[in-house]
C-alpha cells in the first residue's frame, strides 16, 4: 500500500466523517429524525439583505459605518415578503449595533397593505422573538418611536420555533465527529484482523476492470460497423458530433422551455451522438486501456450515487447518469483505445472553434449591442453568454499551446487563435461577469504556466514574437471596429429575435443580483470599480453578490437522495445553488460530494500530470478541469452547459492511467 | 429462416392494419391528430345502471329492458360527467319507442340544480343526434317528453359530447378496407425496395446491437455469476432458486393487494425489488462461462420489442407508472432470460419456478382459511383484488398442477415400458395427492371468482387436456394399476380437501375475527333486481361497496378506450362513467399507454408463444411440455376481455412473459 492510497482513504473518510456528523449534529439539534431534511426547523424565509438598507420614512441607511439612522418620532421602513408562503408563526428580528434600548412598533400588512395586526417590542441588540397571530402576510412595517441608531442584520420568518442555540452546534458536532472516528478506526482494525486471519488479499478494482471490460466487449461488436470509415472521414464526421453535441444544449436554451419531455430528448440527443462518436473512434484489438484509477472510481461511484438518487426521486429517463453510464462512458473507452488519442482531442477543439465563429458571426449581424447594458451575446443572459466564452477560450488557449512549440507556425492556425482570444476577451468584457473573469484569468494563469517546461526553442520564442505581434494587430482591429460593428451592424436588418434579459451596466440604474449586491449606493463605473467595492465592502452579501444567502439556504436544506427541483431562496425566488458542489448535493444528496470531490480533485492531478509528462493537447485537461471548477465556485454549471460538457467529455482523455493502475 | 418469414408476413400486414386504422381514425375524427387519431373532444357516455334508473313517471321494467312514461308529460333527470361545462351534441339510442315519435324537451341544469333552457326535441326509434347549446355551462340534462302517457320507451345508449361522431362500424369497416389496400400496396412496394437495398449484407445492425448488449451481459454476469452461482452445486443452486422465485411471487402478490401498482411513489420500489430477485435467481443460475444466444428469433424480438417500444414513449408522453415496468423488464428480464438459455437443463429452472408456485399457492390457500371470508353472494376475490385476478391466478395453477402431473405420468409410463423396472415409486402418492389437490383447489378458486372468462378458459384447457390425460390413464391402467389407485386414493383426498377449504373460507375467518380486507377492493355480485333486495332483506348491509357484474358496460369501456387512442400513449387511466376504469383488454390496455404500435409487437409475441408452445407440447423442444402452449392460451383469451397487463403484480404476468427464456432459440450465436 503506498502513501498516495492512504492519503485518499483519509480524505474519503474524513469527509464522509463531516458530512455524516454534520447529518447527525443537525438532527440532533432538531430533535427529529428526518433524512428528508437533516435541518428539520419548518420551513424558514430570510428577507434579503439588501432590503435592509433601503431608505424609510426618517429612515436611512449609512454605507459608510453600514448602520440604519432614525430621525424624529415614528421613523418607519417597509419590508415586503417575497416568499411564496405568507402564513408564518413566528418573526426572528436580528439586531446588532443598537445605540440604546428602544420601543419599535411592528405592522403586518396584507395583500392590500391594510393592516392586519401590530406588534409592540422592546428591541435588544441580538434575536427578538415575535409570535405572529394567524394571517397571510404580505409586508411588514417597522415603526421606531425614538430617534436611534442599528443595524438589522437578519429578518427571519419560521414556522416553527429554533429549539437550539448556535453554540450548541460546535461542540455536538466535535463529539459525533469523535464518535465516527473511534468507529472507524474499531472497524479498521477488525477488518485488518480480518484479512490477516484469512490471510486475504483481495484483487482490487476488479470491479472497474469488469465495467470496462463490458463496455470494450459491446464496442467490439458494435463498433464493427464503422471500421470500414476511412480516418479522415471518421475525423470529419467526429467534428460534426461533436458541433451537434455543442449545439443541442443551446437549441433547447433557445427552445425557451425546458420541460421534461425537451430535457428527454436532448439527453437521447446527447447520447446517441456520444455513442456514435465512441463507436467510430473505437479502435479494435487494443489492449491498453487500465481503468484501475480513483478517478474513474470516483467518477463510476458519482454516478451510481446520482442513479440511486435519480430513482429515489422519481426521474428517470432525464437522468444525466443514464447519459453517463450509458454513452459517455462508451466515448472514453473508445477513447482510450485509440492510438493517437489527440485525433479526437483535436477535433473536439475543431468544434468548439467552430462554434464559436459561428456564434460570433450571429452576435455580429444579429445581436446588437446596447450601450448601458450588460451584453448577452447568443444568450438571454449575460453570465450564461460569459461562462460559453470562458468555455470556448479554451479551445483557442490549447490549440495556440499546442502550436507555439512547431517549427512552423501556420498563419492561418496563429490568425485564427489570435482572433479567436481577442474577441472572447472583448466580448466578456461586455458580459461584466465577475465570475466567468476570475475562470479566465485562472485558465490564463495555467496557460502560462504551461508554458514553462516548454523547451525554449528558437522556433518557440519566433512564435511567440509572432503571437505577440498578431495580437496587438488583433487588439486594434477588433478595439476599434468590434464594438462599433456590434452597435451597429445588427440594426441595419432591424431584427429582434427574442427577449433578453437587459441587465444595465454597473453603476446604472440595476435591478440584477450581481450589480444590486454591487451597490447602487456605491458610485461604481465599469468593471473594475465594481470588484474594487466588492473587496472594500466588508460585507459577505456584497462580496458574493448575494449568493452567501442563497448557499445557506441550500445548506439548510441537505438531505440524503437530494430534491427533485431548485428551491426557493433569494428574495423567494426560486434559483440554482450558484455552486456546482451545492447545486449537486441539492440534487442528489450530501454524500455525493465526497466522489464529486475526489473526482474534482484527480482531475485537476492528471491534467496537471498530462501537462507534465507533453501530451498532446495536455493542457486542454487541465484548462477543462480548472474552468468547470473555478466557474463551479460561484455560477451553476447545469447539467449541459458548455463547461459541464466539456469537463465532462475531458475527463476521457485522463481516464487511463496506466501507471496508477491498482493504485 | 422459414419462421422468421413468415413472421415478417404477419407483422407486415399487422402493420398494415394499424396504419390503416390511424388513417381511417384521423379521418373520422377530421384531423391529423397524432396525440388523439379520433379527435373525439370531450365525450361522457352515460353508464347503462343510469339509463335504467327510475323517475316518477319513468319507470324502467326489466323484463321489456325499457322504460314506461306514466304520465302525459314524463320527465328524467341524468347527470352528466360531474362537473358544470358546456356541451355540443347528445346523442340518443332509441332501441325501442312505441310510437312512432315523441316530441318533448331537452332541459338544461346548472351546477345548482337550476334549469337554465329548455330546448324542443323529437325523438324516434334508432339514433337520434340532438345539436345542444353549446353557450351553457351544465351538471344535469332532463328529458321531457309530451303525450307519451302509457307509451314505452327503451334507451340503448346515451352520449353527450363536444365534437361529432362519424363513427358507426359499418363506414369504419368501408373506410378502413380501402385504406388497407393501399397502405398494404405501399407496405409491400417499400419491403420490396428494402430488400433491394439489404440485399448482401450479412449483419444488421438490429442485430449487431442485439449482440453488444449480450456481449455486455456476458461480461457482468460471468463476473457476479461467477462469485454466486459459481459457488454452489447444483442443489443449493436449485435450493435457492425454489426459495427466490417463492420470494418473488409473494412480494407481487403482496404489492397487489397492497395497491402499490397503482402508487406513482411505491411502484418503483416494488419493481425495484422485483427486478433485483429476478437478477439474483440469475446470477444463482450460473453454471458456467456464458456464451451468447441468438436473439433473432421473431419472440425474441417481439420480446425486446415490446419493452424497447414502452420506454421509446417516454420521450414523447410525460408518464409516472407505465414506462417503470419496460426499464425493469429489459435490465432484469433480458439478464434473466439469458441466463436461462445459457443453462445446461433449462427445464430445471422451470421445474423451480413451477415448485415455488405451487408452495406459494398452498400458502395462500392457508391464508384465505384464515384471513380471506368468501362473503354469501359475492364472489371471491381471494388473496388478490379482483375475482379476475384470482380466476386468472387459479388457471395459472391449475395448468401447473395439471402439467405437473402430465410430466408425471409420462415419467412413469416411460419406465413401466422398461423391462425390470416397476413404475410404483415411494412418494408417488404424495406427489399425486399434492397435484391433484392443488388442482381440484385451483379449479374452486376459478369457479368461487365467479369469473365466466377464467372458468371458460379453465374448461378449454381441460378440453385439450383431458384425452392427453383419459390415455395416460388408459395406459396405466394396463401397466401400473398401483399408482393408477395411488391416483384414485389422491382424487378422494382432493375432494375432502376442497371440501375443508369450501367451508373453511365460508366461515372461518368470521368465527376466529380475522377478515381481512384490502383497501379499493374490488367486490362484485351477480345478483340483480329481486334477487337482489330479497338479499338485502336477509343482510341488510351485505352489498355495502359491492357492485354488479354488468357484462353490457364492457364495449362502452372498449370504446372509451379506443377513441382515445394515439401515437405515443397516454399517462394514466381513462376516466369512463365519472370514474377510473381499466380497460378490460389486453389490446386496448397496451396500445392506450404505449401508443397503437406497441401492438406489432405485443400482438406478435401472443402468437409465438402459442405456435412454439404447440411446437414444444408436440415434443420437439421440449419433451412434450404442455406449460408454454396452457399458458399462451390462457393469456391470449384473458386479453380480450381482463386486465391481464398487472406488470410486476401477478405471476401469470410474469411466468408468461418469462417464457421466452424456455421458448427463445437457445443456439450459440457464431460471430
Amino acid at each position: 500500500m503506498n502513501k498516495t492510497n492512504k492519503g485518499l482513504k483519509f480524505a474519503i473518510l474524513l469527509m464522509t466523517g463531516i458530512l455524516l456528523s454534520w447529518m447527525l449534529t443537525a438532527m440532533y439539534l432538531t430533535g427529529s429524525i428526518n433524512l428528508q431534511c437533516f435541518y428539520d426547523t419548518g420551513n424558514l424565509y430570510d428577507m434579503s439583505s439588501g432590503y435592509y438598507r433601503q431608505p424609510g420614512i426618517r429612515w436611512s441607511y449609512d454605507p459608510a459605518v453600514g448602520t440604519i439612522q432614525t430621525e424624529g418620532e415614528e421613523a418607519s421602513c417597509y419590508f415586503y415578503v417575497n416568499s411564496s408562503q405568507k402564513s408564518w408563526n413566528y418573526l426572528y428580528l436580528t439586531i446588532g449595533d443598537l445605540n440604546k434600548n428602544s420601543q419599535w412598533k411592528i405592522e403586518f400588512l396584507d395583500q392590500n397593505n391594510e393592516l392586519l395586526f401590530t406588534r409592540n417590542l422592546e428591541v435588544q441588540n441580538g434575536r427578538n422573538i415575535l409570535q405572529l397571530q394567524e394571517g397571510e402576510i404580505y409586508a411588514i412595517k417597522i415603526i421606531v418611536r425614538t430617534p436611534s441608531s442599528f443595524s438589522i442584520k437578519r429578518i427571519q420568518f419560521r414556522e416553527k420555533e429554533q429549539n437550539f442555540e448556535w453554540n450548541q452546534v460546535p461542540w455536538t458536532f466535535i463529539r459525533v465527529l469523535i464518535s465516527y472516528v473511534l468507529a472507524v478506526f474499531i472497524i479498521y482494525g477488525f477488518v485488518r484482523h480480518y484479512k490477516s486471519v484469512r490471510q486475504l488479499t483481495p484483487r482490487k478494482g476488479i470491479w472497474a476492470l469488469t465495467m470496462q471490460k463490458a463496455y470494450a466487449r459491446m464496442l467490439d461488436c458494435v463498433g464493427a460497423l464503422f471500421q470500414g470509415i476511412p480516418q479522415k472521414g471518421k475525423s470529419g464526421l467526429r467534428k460534426l458530433f461533436f458541433l451537434a453535441i455543442l449545439l443541442i444544449p443551446y437549441v433547447t436554451y433557445r427552445m425557451g422551455n425546458s420541460t421534461l419531455m425537451v430535457v428527454r430528448r436532448e439527453i437521447l440527443l446527447l447520447a446517441a451522438c456520444l455513442l456514435l462518436i465512441a463507436l467510430m473512434s473505437w479502435e479494435q484489438g487494443r489492449q491498453r486501456v487500465d481503468w484501475t484509477n480513483p478517478l474513474v472510481y470516483s467518477w463510476m461511484i458519482l454516478w451510481m450515487m446520482v442513479l440511486v438518487s435519480d430513482f429515489v426521486m422519481g426521474r428517470t429517463i432525464q437522468s444525466a447518469s443514464i447519459l453517463m453510464m450509458g454513452a459517455m462512458a462508451f466515448l472514453y473507452m473508445a477513447w482510450n483505445s485509440m492510438k493517437r488519442t489527440e485525433r479526437l482531442t483535436r477535433d473536439l477543439l475543431a468544434a468548439l472553434r467552430y462554434l464559436y465563429w459561428a456564434g460570433s458571426i450571429y452576435c455580429l449581424f444579429f445581436r446588437p449591442y446596447e450601450p448601458g447594458y450588460r451584453y448577452t451575446g447568443i444568450y438571454g443572459n449575460s453570465n450564461l453568454f460569459a461562462g460559453y466564452l470562458v468555455t470556448v477560450n479554451i479551445a483557442f488557449l490549447a490549440n495556440l499551446s499546442e502550436n507555439l512549440g512547431k517549427e512552423k507556425l501556420k498563419k492561418r492556425v496563429l490568425a485564427e487563435n489570435v482572433l479567436g482570444l481577442v474577441t472572447i476577451w472583448g466580448f466578456l468584457q461586455m458580459t461584466e461577469s465577475v465570475t466567468s473573469l476570475v475562470a479566465y484569468v485562472a485558465e490564463w494563469t495555467v496557460f502560462v504556466w504551461g508554458q514553462f517546461p516548454v523547451e525554449k526553442r528558437k522556433s518557440y520564442q519566433r512564435n511567440l514574437k509572432r503571437v505577440v505581434a498578431m495580437s496587438l494587430i488583433c487588439i486594434v482591429i477588433v478595439g476599434i471596429s468590434g464594438k462599433w460593428c456590434l452597435s451597429n451592424i445588427p440594426r441595419v436588418w432591424e431584427v429582434q429575435l427574442e427577449e433578453q434579459e437587459r441587465q444595465p451596466l454597473t453603476g446604472q440604474n440595476s435591478l440584477s443580483l450581481v450589480t444590486e449586491a454591487a451597490g447602487q449606493n456605491a458610485a461604481a463605473s465599469g468593471l473594475s470599480e465594481r470588484l474594487r467595492y466588492k473587496i472594500t465592502s466588508g460585507e459577505w452579501f456584497d462580496l458574493f453578490a448575494g449568493r452567501d444567502e442563497i448557499w445557506r439556504n441550500y445548506i439548510r436544506s441537505w438531505n440524503l437522495f437530494g430534491h427533485y427541483g431548485n428551491l426557493e431562496s433569494l428574495d423567494g425566488k426560486t434559483m440554482h445553488a450558484h455552486n456546482a458542489l451545492l447545486q449537486m448535493m441539492n440534487d442528489y444528496g450530501i454524500f455525493i460530494a465526497v466522489p464529486f470531490l475526489c473526482m474534482l480533485y484527480y482531475s485537476l492531478k492528471y491534467g496537471i500530470k498530462a501537462v507534465f509528462v507533453k501530451k498532446k493537447f495536455g493542457l486542454f485537461f487541465l484548462l477543462a478541469a480548472v474552468n468547470y471548477i473555478v466557474q463551479g465556485l460561484a455560477e451553476n454549471t447545469p447539467y449541459l452547459s458548455y463547461s459541464w460538457l466539456v469537463y465532462y467529455i475531458a475527463l476521457g482523455g485522463l481516464f487511463s492511467q496506466p501507471e496508477e493502475a491498482n493504485v | 429462416m422459414r419462421e422468421n418469414r413468415k413472421f415478417h408476413i404477419f407483422l407486415l400486414f399487422l402493420t398494415g392494419a394499424l396504419i390503416s386504422a390511424m388513417l381511417v381514425m384521423m379521418r373520422l375524427g377530421g384531423s391529423v391528430n397524432f396525440q388523439e387519431f379520433m379527435s373525439a373532444g370531450r365525450v361522457y357516455d352515460f353508464e347503462p345502471r343510469e339509463l335504467q334508473q327510475n323517475s316518477k313517471n319513468w319507470i324502467y321494467e326489466k323484463e321489456n329492458k325499457g322504460h314506461r312514461l306514466l304520465k302525459k308529460r314524463a320527465q328524467i333527470k341524468f347527470l352528466l360527467d360531474g362537473e358544470v361545462q358546456t356541451w355540443d351534441f347528445l346523442y340518443i339510442t332509441v332501441a325501442q319507442l312505441s310510437k312512432e315519435s315523441a316530441d318533448g324537451l331537452l332541459k338544461y341544469y346548472d351546477g345548482e340544480d337550476k334549469k337554465i333552457l329548455e330546448q324542443p326535441i323529437s325523438l324516434s326509434q334508432g339514433n337520434n343526434m340532438i345539436q345542444m347549446d353549446s353557450s351553457l355551462s351544465i351538471s344535469k340534462i332532463g328529458i321531457l317528453l309530451s303525450d307519451v302517457q302509457g307509451e314505452f320507451i327503451s334507451i340503448a345508449k346515451m352520449q353527450i359530447r363536444t365534437t361529432p361522431s362519424w363513427f358507426t362500424p359499418m363506414h369504419f369497416l368501408s373506410l378502413f378496407a380501402v385504406a388497407f389496400a393501399g397502405v398494404m400496396a405501399m407496405l409491400i412496394l417499400f419491403d420490396f425496395f428494402v430488400r433491394r437495398v439489404r440485399k448482401g449484407r450479412k449483419r444488421s445492425v438490429a442485430w449487431v446491437i442485439l449482440e453488444g448488449i449480450q456481449s455486455g451481459i456476458n461480461v457482468v454476469g460471468d463476473f457476479l455469476g461467477g462469485r454466486l452461482g459459481g459457488r454452489l452445486y447444483q442443489q443449493q443452486r436449485e435450493s435457492l432458486r425454489r426459495f427466490l422465485f417463492s420470494v418473488l411471487f409473494v412480494w407481487m402478490m403482496l404489492g397487489n393487494a397492497a395497491g402499490w401498482l397503482k402508487s406513482t411513489q411505491m411502484y418503483r420500489y416494488h419493481v425495484l425489488v422485483c427486478a433485483l430477485l429476478l437478477l439474483f435467481i440469475s446470477f444463482v443460475s450460473w453454471e458456467g462461462p456464458l456464451q451468447n444466444r441468438s436473439w433473432r428469433g421473431p419472440l425474441m424480438k417481439s420480446w425486446l420489442g415490446i419493452w424497447l417500444g414502452m420506454i421509446l414513449c417516454d420521450f414523447f408522453v410525460v408518464r409516472q407508472l407505465e414506462s417503470i415496468t419496460g426499464y425493469a423488464m429489459l435490465l432484469a428480464g433480458s439478464v434473466f432470460v439469458y441466463f436461462w438459455q445459457n443453462m445446461e437443463r433449462p427445464d430445471r429452472m422451470l421445474l423451480n419456478m413451477m415448485e415455488a408456485l405451487e408452495a406459494t399457492f398452498f400458502l395462500g390457500i392457508l391464508y384465505c382459511m384464515i384471513f380471506r371470508m368468501k362473503r354469501p353472494a359475492v364472489d371471491y376475490n381471494g388473496i388478490f383484488k379482483s375475482p379476475e385476478e384470482l380466476a386468472m391466478y387459479g388457471v395459472l395453477m391449475a395448468v401447473v398442477f395439471l402439467v405437473r402431473l402430465d410430466w408425471f405420468l409420462a415419467g412413469r409410463l416411460a419406465v413401466s415400458g422398461r423391462r425390470g423396472e416397476s413404475a410404483a415409486r415411494r412418494g408417488d402418492f404424495a406427489f399425486c395427492m399434492k397435484n391433484i389437490t392443488g388442482g381440484a383447489l385451483s379449479l374452486f378458486l376459478v369457479l368461487r371468482s365467479g369469473y365466466a372468462v377464467g372458468i371458460a378458459i379453465f374448461m378449454m384447457i381441460g378440453i385439450f387436456y383431458i384425452p392427453n390425460l383419459a390415455k395416460k390413464l388408459y395406459n396405466m391402467a394396463r401397466k401400473c394399476r398401483a399408482l393408477l389407485l395411488s391416483i384414485v386414493m389422491a382424487a378422494i383426498f382432493a375432494y375432502a380437501c376442497t371440501t375443508a377449504v369450501f367451508i373453511s373460507i365460508k366461515y372461518f375467518p368470521g368465527i376466529l375475527g380475522m377478515d381481512f380486507k384490502y383497501g379499493n377492493e374490488l367486490l362484485l355480485t351477480g345478483l340483480m333486481g329481486e334477487e337482489q333486495e330479497l338479499y338485502l332483506q336477509q343482510y341488510p348491509a351485505g352489498l355495502y361497496g359491492v357492485r354488479t357484474r354488468e357484462v353490457e358496460k364492457l364495449p362502452i369501456i372498449w370504446q372509451n378506450y379506443g377513441r382515445r387512442l394515439n401515437l405515443f400513449g397516454h399517462g394514466g387511466e381513462c376516466l369512463v362513467f365519472r370514474r377510473v376504469i381499466q380497460p378490460y383488454n389486453g389490446y386496448l390496455d397496451m396500445a392506450y399507454h404505449h401508443g397503437i404500435f406497441i401492438l406489432l409487437p405485443y400482438a406478435a409475441y401472443q402468437v409465438m408463444v402459442v405456435i412454439l408452445g404447440i411446437k414444444c407440447a408436440a415434443g420437439k423442444k421440449g419433451r412434450g411440455n404442455l406449460f408454454p402452449l396452457f399458458i399462451g392460451i390462457a393469456y391470449l383469451c384473458f386479453s380480450f376481455c381482463a386486465n391481464v397487463e398487472m406488470s410486476w403484480g401477478h405471476p401469470l404476468w410474469l411466468c408468461y412473459y418469462l417464457l421466452v427464456g424456455l421458448l427463445g432459440r437457445p443456439e450459440i450465436e457464431k460471430t
